[in-house]
């Protein structure tokens, strides 16, 4: 009775005795190994394999099941030694002489690579592969990396890494790779040989002797394989986790999409983008690009999670080229879309308006903030734009964003009548563009009397595209008389020279008058005419100053200034500090 | 292999692709058929060295073949020459006589005359 074993030999199954297989395996490495890849090792292989199967077929016929010891002996016999077989091909066994004797001097410990060693192992074979690379006996590197476990487990981590990194030598041509022996026919044989004496060993019962340790590498490989499981298991959960969110993502962007094209309502995208800033084709076009972009990568994951979770191993080439092409096709979609939103702001247009205003009786204008409700306009936090979305598609009426890219400057006028001069500057796809993009813009200034209302805002109605609009007043005040800013034209004014540098915020609920120097505030009392004394008088005193909020303090070393409040501001006749987030003035006012 | 054998296996081997494409040369072949008759003009004494040839002389350009199902066992190899091939066997064989001529001369008893 012997065991038999299934081989699959030139496409064709064959039940063949243990031993036979043994000796057939040997014979066909023994082949294999005097050829090399660029000979076509593989195909003279196959069509060996492929006459054998014929022979073994012809010897079995009918009347039995099973190859054994002597179909194989025939078959080597036919074919003839490995040496014959490789006799024929004369450059062949000139080298391959000639590489076996000098080889074996020459070569000798020359060529090895770093594999683990699955024959001689404890946990994973590193410690024996790394033996075979550096010429030393593993035990020693087994107490290395045995006590480095102990120093805070660097060597279970190094262990760990070598594992997952070093190759595990798995063919007899590794195996003499890492042992640093030439690989020639001797030596594939008796590795061949070597290998299937263990095996027997351990099939009969018998531990290799050479595994050594051989209840600890089982305990190891036990937990190893428990571990290996839990990665995969942990691994397998993260995809399924990844695959839903993609689901997810997915789904919404599709969600998305049916509301930019107004299948399902709802204000996905901010109305400002639909209607004041892009065309309508280009939201269309820009939407579908930004699915592929977007989508096609997600779809990729997700076939892919897929694929490694349900093991499908081959890949579909239409698929890949498809996603492939779709994305192009997205990413050269938006590229055009960006060129193009760009080109409709390539000319810029200026405006320069004279606005009628009547002179006030008194010698002062009061400049003011316009009331938003004119507008309905609303500063939508900080950022430029604000948009009402409560209005879409109810009333068109009330389509319009508003801007506040609007900045009133004061200057001198050359005559004597206060000027008030409007210039709206805008951008388009061309000059003619641009000038009724900045002609189409609302932009009320109301007199009453001796007060003016300024809009924070300027207003774009349907149907006028934001083409970044920038609104600039420039009021003439001539010499001699004032202006007053009430306290919400802050938010308009934007940098008014004036005689004492006085910061716009500060400007504010002050009457300014136009004098030969330029500006300047006339009832400005400013709080406390705070006298600082900073001569510091040396040695240990410690000039002190305090006064409600601030506190100052001089000593021999350094300067200490606190203040209760975020600034700190003093502005005297003499000298005016600031310290707030924009940084620290001090600043000597000239003497006139 | 004492010297003998081995200059023979040498001159068997010199002559033994010119003898394989020559037989190819004859039709459409499978490799059974080809070691049939090498093993009858006793060129050859194992199969074993044919594979490795063939995929030589195919990697080469000079053979080509294709697949055919076979009542017995899996499918097999048939081999035909290639144009390359078929002039590259013409040549041959004029070397071939060119070296018979010459051995059958040089090796003859008549004395040169």
């Amino acid at each position: 009775m012997n065991k038999t074993v299934t081989v699959n030999i030139g496409g064709m199954v064959f039940h063949i005795e243990e031993q036979a297989y043994d000796q057939l395996k040997k014979y066909l490495e023994a082949i294999r190994g005097y050829f090399t890849s660029s000979d076509g090792r593989d195909e003279i292989i196959q069509d060996i394999e492929s006459r054998v199967a014929e022979m073994f077929t012809e010897r079995i016929g009918t009347s039995r099941q099973v190859v054994i010891a002597t179909d194989v002996e025939h078959v080597i016999n036919t074919m003839g030694r490995p040496e014959q077989v490789a006799g024929t091909d004369e450059e062949n066994s000139e080298n391959k002489s000639s590489s076996s004797t000098a080889g074996s001097t020459s070569e000798g410990r020359g060529y090895r690579r770093l594999y683990r060693d699955p024959d001689d192992k404890v946990i994973g074979g590193v410690c024996s592969g790394i033996s075979h690379y550096i010429g030393i006996d593993p035990i020693w590197l087994r107490l290395i990396f045995a006590i480095a476990f102990f120093v805070m487990g660097t060597g279970l981590l190094l262990y760990i890494l070598l594992l997952v990194i070093v190759p595990k030598a798995k063919s007899t041509t590794e195996k003499l790779e890492m042992k640093g022996q030439p690989i020639n026919i001797d030596n594939i044989k008796k590795t061949i040989e070597e290998e299937v004496e263990d095996i027997k060993t351990r099939i009969s019962g018998k531990r290799s002797s050479r595994g050594g340790s051989s209840r600890i590498a089982n305990f190891f490989e036990a937990i190893g394989a428990i571990i290996v499981a839990a990665i995969k298991f942990f691994v397998g959960f993260i995809g399924v986790i990844i695959a839903i969110v993609l689901i997810a993502l997915l789904f919404a962007l599709f969600v998305t999409l049916l509301g930019m094209s107004g299948v399902i309502g709802g204000d996905s995208l901010p109305i400002f983008l639909t209607q004041f800033f892009l065309e309508s084709w280009q939201v269309n076009t820009g939407m579908f690009a930004l699915a592929l972009v977007v989508g096609i990568p997600l779809i990729v994951i997700l076939y892919r999670i897929a694929r490694s979770l349900f093991k499908l191993k081959n890949e579909s080439k239409l698929f890949n080229y498809s996603t492939g092409i779709l994305w192009i096709v997205g990413m050269l979609l938006t590229i055009w879309i960006a060129i193009n939103i760009s080109s409709q702001f390539r000319n810029t247009n200026t405006d320069r308006i004279v606005i009628p205003i009547v002179q006030p009786q008194s010698n002062t204008l009061h400049l003011a903030a316009m009331d938003e409700t004119f507008s309905r306009m609303e500063d939508y936090d900080d950022s430029n734009f604000s948009w009402d979305t409560d209005s879409w598609g109810i009333n068109s009426d009330e389509d319009s964003v508003s801007f506040d890219d609007v900045e009133l400057t004061v200057q001198r006028a050359e005559g004597n009548e206060f000027e008030l001069v409007r210039i709206t500057t805008s951008r388009g796809t061309n000059r003619k563009n641009a000038e009724l993009n900045s002609r189409r813009i609302v932009y009320p200034i109301q007199q009453n009397d001796s007060i003016i209302h300024f809009a924070k805002s300027y207003i774009i109605p349907k149907g006028v595209k934001y083409r970044a609009q920038k609104i600039r007043l420039i009021l003439k005040v001539p010499e001699g008389k004032s202006v007053f800013l009430g306290q919400e034209i802050e938010d308009v004014i934007y940098d008014i020279k004036n005689v004492t540098n006085t910061w716009d915020n500060d400007m504010v609920g002050h009457t300014w008058t136009m004098t030969s120097r330029g500006l300047e505030c006339l009832n400005c009392k400013l709080d406390e005419p705070t006298s600082i004394n900073y001569n510091y008088s040396g040695d240990n005193d410690e000039n002190d100053f305090n006064d409600e909020k601030v506190k100052v303090r001089v000593n021999g070393k350094n300067i200490d200034i606190n203040s209760e409040d975020d600034t700190i501001n003093w502005d005297n006749k003499d000298v005016k500090i600031k310290i707030d987030g924009d940084g620290v003035v001090i600043d000597a006012k000239e003497k006139k | 292999m004492s010297n003998l054998e081995n200059t023979q296996a040498q001159m068997r081997r010199g002559v033994l692709e010119f003898c394989i494409l020559s037989i190819i040369g004859q039709g459409e072949v499978y490799p059974s058929d080809i070691i049939a008759k090498m093993k009858d003009a006793k060129l050859m004494v194992v199969e074993g060295t044919l594979y490795p040839l063939l995929t030589r002389l195919k990697n080469q350009g000079l053979l080509a073949y294709t697949w055919k199902e076979s009542s017995s066992g899996p499918p097999r190899k048939y081999y035909t020459l290639t144009p390359i091939g078929e002039q590259f066997t013409s040549e041959l064989r004029i070397t071939w006589q060119e070296l018979v001529d010459a051995v059958n001369q040089t090796t003859s008893n008549n004395p040169i005359s």
